[in-house]
């Protein structure tokens, strides 16, 4: 059986998706691109669009439309004050996190060795 | 915004239009927020769009399970307000029932002789029985209309199935239950004054969800800003 990457990749896909807004203001399928170039391979535009409103809505973020080359009007999103100490806080549990899982493969990984 | 949402609703492929309408049916049912709803349609055919300009399937983007991505719209969604939520079930009894009365009258006159009541100008005069069997028979149309919007992701084989032989059901009920129960009378009805009576209470019910709706969507931008 494989790992269920979807599940680990909920929660993190939100701070991810808040950091890149917070480095400047864009659009879905920008995002989308970031996240992709980062590794990201297999999600879509319709696996951050669900994330983009939930950010929207607990007020992380603020939309608005702007004309685009390509068809009807285009919806950017930046990051609000409430969405910056959100980020701080998921930046903080992160780092913690990876840290503590790290240690322990790590750890596994060099008895394994031994 | 919502006819700028019919522009390019236009321009969108049959295949593309088609998914769009299976999620526009699915979160309508699922009493989201009616505002809120437009501005995810819109953003989703945008989406779309700009996947037929880069050539890419839409398909692809929504992913192999459409109702679990309609679920996570859902649940970031804000849901419709208890009030707007009757409205909106309301809107669809509204609509039938000023569309019923009217459609038994015009077959009335085009087959006289399978109808049981007589016609006179604009005069509609029947059995009260007669109506009310019919009005039982709509009443599970639009429990039913809503039933099968709401799973619209299920085989339709199944969806309609059940639909159908619920419907049988009540059929047989019904008419077995006015035939012994019901004191029947005979009723006259003015087809016109009834049409504008329903018409404008279904003004009214629509323009006071409306009303509802945006104060809703109001409400959370404020909180947002």
């Amino acid at each position: 059986m494989t790992f269920d990457k979807s599940q680990l990749m909920r929660g993190t896909l939100e701070g991810c998706i808040l950091k890149i807004i917070s480095e400047k203001t864009t659009y879905g399928y920008e995002i989308l691109l970031s996240l992709k170039k980062q590794g990201f391979s297999d999600i879509s535009e319709g696996t951050i669009y669900p994330l983009l409103l939930r950010l929207e809505k607990q007020g992380s973020i603020v939309s608005k439309l702007q004309s685009s080359p390509l068809g009807p009007k285009r919806k950017y999103y930046s990051i609000t004050d409430e969405g910056r100490n959100y980020l701080s806080s998921f930046v903080a549990t992160w780092t913690q996190i990876s840290r503590s899982v790290a240690g322990i493969i790590i750890k596994e990984e060099e008895t394994n060795n031994e | 915004m919502n006819n700028e949402r019919m522009r390019s609703a236009r321009e969108l492929t049959k295949e593309n239009r088609h998914i769009i309408m299976k999620i526009e049916q699915y979160l309508e049912a699922r009493y989201i927020n009616e505002v809120a709803g437009e501005e995810i349609l819109s953003d989703i055919v945008g989406m779309a769009l700009e996947c037929q300009e880069r050539g890419e399937s839409f398909a692809d983007v929504i992913g192999t399970n459409p109702e679990a991505f309609c679920r996570e719209l859902i649940k970031n969604s804000p849901r419709q307000h208890f009030h707007e939520r009757i409205l909106s079930v309301l809107h669809w009894f509204l609509l039938f029932a000023m569309l019923l009365l009217p459609g038994l009258y015009l077959i009335e006159i085009l087959f006289p002789t399978y109808s049981p009541g007589f016609v006179k100008n604009f005069e509609y005069t029947v059995r009260f029985s007669y109506i009310l069997k019919y009005y039982i028979i709509m009443f599970v149309l639009v429990i039913g209309w809503y039933f099968v919007r709401m799973n619209s992701y299920k085989p339709s084989r199944y969806v309609f199935g059940t639909y159908f032989a619920v419907f049988m059901l009540f059929f047989l009920f019904t008419d077995g239950l006015l035939k012994f129960v019901i004191r029947d009378h005979v009723i006259t009805v003015n087809v016109l004054i009834w049409l504008i009576t329903f018409a404008v209470l279904l003004i009214m019910c629509d323009l006071a969800r409306r009303v509802i709706a945006m104060t809703i969507a109001y409400a959370k931008n404020k909180t947002k800003n």
